[in-house]
């Protein structure tokens, strides 16, 4: 009765036809709210939390934790369970406090890898940021490092909010804002062409993969 | 109310049709366009990739690919994944698929590398492996870990076998033994290659990143500091590295469609600008007075 | 003490380590109130220390110091329970719509259609792992590809639609801010297409000439006059972030969730 469940070429025609349902059912939002809609959010809500458990077991509790504890006998990541539940006494309110303990852990830990990394990050960035020299460079490269250094000047004066700003102060700043407009405009620019290509992934699946090859059986 | 308030206030599914259109229509007709420029960030990327490939000493490191992708972005990030893993399998290039962001990346980039593998040889285990998904708040100690260890820090790849019985993985100890990194994603996570990888071995780890369109501006910085060796920017990018690797494919072929949704784009902008300002001169014209 | 056991006893080891578990949270019960903050203060400071001083300290010969034998111990039991708390969001989740089917609120039957794709990639999932076979595989990519991938796919390519109406009644030239921004993305926008770059590529590909064309114009905006302004945003983000590291580190950070009575 199940047979087909292993014929690749049924297999994939079904995932492709059940791909296409979903795909339209959650397209139904755009003429308005209906139930389709809200079928479909449900399954995706599903779908992605069970995944969730799925690949969390598989690939960190069982290799990290399971593994290690039952089939290498190193019981002591048993203590890990009692950590970990730890987390969820978030929903005690006698026993909430405890809950920051593991929290506070992990609040250290961040805190203490900030160092290390401002360090491998930042002075990079700086040391590029000061090495735009525009003297004994050819004109074009003096021009480019001079504007840059000035748009990263104004910039942050724009930023600079320890005192008010007045006289050239505050038309560096105005210029800083400017400038950030046009830096705004490049990156709207960048998530047009985003949006356009997640877009452009469904309406080639619903084309191609479903109607060309699996309805219409085109190569 | 006149003609351009009218054009002002059209029904927003009139314009979610006219965007289908231009998306859907050089799809079915093969619209033809010219192929894209290859911008400086794909060729450094594509360089880097043959340099890896023409050194004999780093050619037998492993890259880390690092899948760290959802399907909400696949269209730009699969596909980048799909052309940079090709470029991989063609020189014969080691690699391990990692993945600390969203789990759905690593079983994404093993369906790619489940379809190229009979076309380019290559075998699971001997010629790439799958470390499998870590939790993103455990992200910075485990990169942090994988420094001196990375079969302790890793552990097991997908199949819960032991990173020490898995061939590809031999005389792979730490960050000296890494190739490159190339982060595959559309969120914040390069910040952890770069902060606690990348300059912790004897030489600077080479590091790639394959960005979302979004992401891509904020990235250039990276590139002029010397921290990024190569960038491919969203389907355009993997538009750009299919031209130079020549082999085209889906971002190809949604080439045409890219560029019609953007000149429909601009002229929407355009004519919302015009109709507002008509509107403007007319109302003001006649008395009535009054901007929106 | 910490040697591995092997066979059944592992298991009787497992349950005196729950046990002793069991005994260290009866003690932490009868902390006074007045002490819980420092402890979690200390715990904080402790946790910081490690890694700060870790990338302080300095190394010998061999590239290390006395703490790096502890940072592979310390992943392995951060990547341990940050997936335990995994399930804090599960259990949100798993009980708003539990209720919801308990209660026969209305719309109950979506959050029975919820649990039913849950349970389904959740399951066929595993008996993928644990079993593989074709028959497996199969029931899990009809989950995964023909589910999870496409709707999760679909559900982001949407905000196209809302996009391209909002680019049309909004991005108005109103000020000299508009201004700026729509010319710098009118020419991004026509400089990362291949259609738009069509326009100039009639001019030549090397000399002066070629920077006229509109991707080598876009490619400036982006390393040129973007990227300075994205970096000075960058250092005040770092130093925030810097800033913000520290106070947590030694507790001074505020606010409802800081100040609050334990």
């Amino acid at each position: 009765m199940f047979d087909f469940l292993t014929d690749p070429a049924a297999m994939g025609k079904a995932i492709v036809w059940f791909a296409a349902l979903c795909t339209l059912g959650l397209y139904t939002i755009l003429y308005r709210e209906n139930v389709v809609f809200r079928f479909f959010e449900h399954i995706f809500l599903g779908l992605a939390t069970g995944y969730a458990i799925y690949a969390t077991w598989n690939d960190v509790l069982r290799p990290r934790w399971w593994t290690p504890m039952v089939a290498e006998g190193r019981w002591w990541w048993a203590f890990a369970l009692s950590a970990g539940l730890l987390f969820y006494l978030i929903y005690s309110k006698r026993y909430s406090w405890m809950s920051r303990l593991i929290f506070a852990v992990f609040f250290g830990f961040a805190a203490g890898q900030a160092f290390q990394f401002f360090a491998s990050t930042y002075f990079p960035l700086i040391r590029s940021a000061i090495n735009n020299p525009v003297v004994g460079v050819p004109v074009p490269t003096a021009i480019n490092n001079l504007l840059f250094i000035v748009i990263l000047v104004s910039v942050m004066t724009y930023f600079f909010f320890s005192f008010e700003q007045r006289g050239g102060v505050a038309r560096v700043s105005r210029m800083g804002r400017y400038l950030l407009m046009f830096a705004f405009g490049a990156i709207f620019g960048s998530t047009i062409m985003a949006r356009m290509s997640l877009l452009i992934g469904r309406v080639f699946f619903l084309l191609d993969t479903w109607i060309r090859q699996t309805i219409l059986g085109g190569a | 109310m006149g003609f351009f308030d009218r054009l002002q206030n059209i029904d927003r599914r009139v314009l979610y049709l006219l965007l289908i259109l231009a998306v859907g229509l050089p799809l079915i007709f093969s619209a033809p366009v010219p192929a894209p420029a290859v911008l400086p960030p794909t060729r450094s990327f594509y360089d880097t990739v043959e340099a890896l490939a023409n050194d004999p000493v780093r050619r037998n490191k492993l890259v880390i690919l690092s899948a760290n992708f959802s399907s909400s972005t696949a269209a730009e990030s699969l596909t980048q994944t799909d052309t940079v893993m090709r470029h991989l399998m063609r020189r014969k290039l080691k690699f391990a698929i990692f993945d600390f962001v969203d789990p759905q990346g690593r079983e994404l980039a093993q369906q790619t590398a489940e379809k190229l593998q009979n076309q380019y040889g290559y075998v699971y285990g001997r010629d790439y492996v799958n470390w499998g998904y870590r939790p993103v708040g455990a992200a910075v100690p485990t990169v942090k870990a994988m420094v001196r260890d990375i079969p302790a820090a890793i552990g097991r790849d997908i199949t819960n076998t032991p990173l020490t019985e898995i061939p590809v993985m031999e005389g792979v100890k730490g960050v000296n033994d890494i190739a490159a990194v190339i982060e595959v994603t559309g969120s914040a996570s390069l910040p952890v290659w770069i902060g606690y990888f990348q300059r912790t071995g004897r030489e600077p780890v080479p590091t790639l990143f394959c960005t979302t369109a979004v992401q891509g501006p904020e990235a250039f910085p990276l590139l002029k500091s010397g921290q990024l060796q190569g960038m491919l920017v969203g389907l355009q990018g993997a538009a750009e590295y299919e031209v130079l690797l020549k082999e085209p494919g889906f971002a190809t072929r949604g080439s045409a469609s890219l560029s019609y949704a953007h000149f429909l784009i601009l002229a929407l902008i355009i004519l919302g600008n015009v109709s507002m300002l008509l509107s403007r001169s007319r109302s003001s014209g006649s008395g009535t007075g009054g901007t929106r | 003490m910490f040697r591995p056991v092997q066979g059944p006893a592992v298991w009787g080891y497992i349950i005196g380590a729950l046990v002793a578990s069991g005994v260290i949270f009866f003690l932490l019960t009868l902390i006074p109130g007045r002490f819980r903050k420092p402890l979690i203060a200390l715990i904080t400071f402790l946790a910081g220390l490690f890694y700060a001083l870790e990338f302080f300290w300095p190394t010998g010969r061999d590239d290390t110091n006395f703490l790096t034998p502890f940072i592979d111990p310390a992943g392995q039991m951060a990547q341990v329970l940050q997936a335990f708390a995994l399930g804090l969001g599960v259990y949100s989740l798993v009980s708003v719509h539990l209720r919801s089917i308990a209660r026969q609120r209305s719309g109950w039957g979506f959050s029975v259609v919820l649990f039913a794709a849950l349970f389904a990639i959740a399951i066929s999932g595993l008996l993928n792992a644990y079993r593989p076979n074709r028959y497996n595989q199969n029931v899990f990519n009809f989950f995964f590809v023909g589910g999870l991938q496409a709707l999760d796919s679909t559900m982001f390519s949407i905000i196209a639609f809302y996009i391209v109406s909002a680019a049309y009644r909004a991005f108005r030239i109103r000020s000299v801010e508009a201004t700026i921004l729509l010319s710098s993305a009118f020419i991004v926008m026509l400089g990362q297409v291949a259609l738009g770059q069509a326009l100039t590529n009639w001019l030549p590909a090397e000399g002066f000439g070629a920077n006229l064309r509109v991707e080598n114009i876009r490619t400036w905006i982006l390393t040129r006059v973007n990227s300075p302004a994205v970096l000075a945003v960058d250092f005040g983000l770092g130093m925030g972030a810097l800033a913000t590291a520290l106070r947590l580190w030694l507790s001074l950070e505020r606010g409802s969730y800081f100040d609050r009575e334990l």
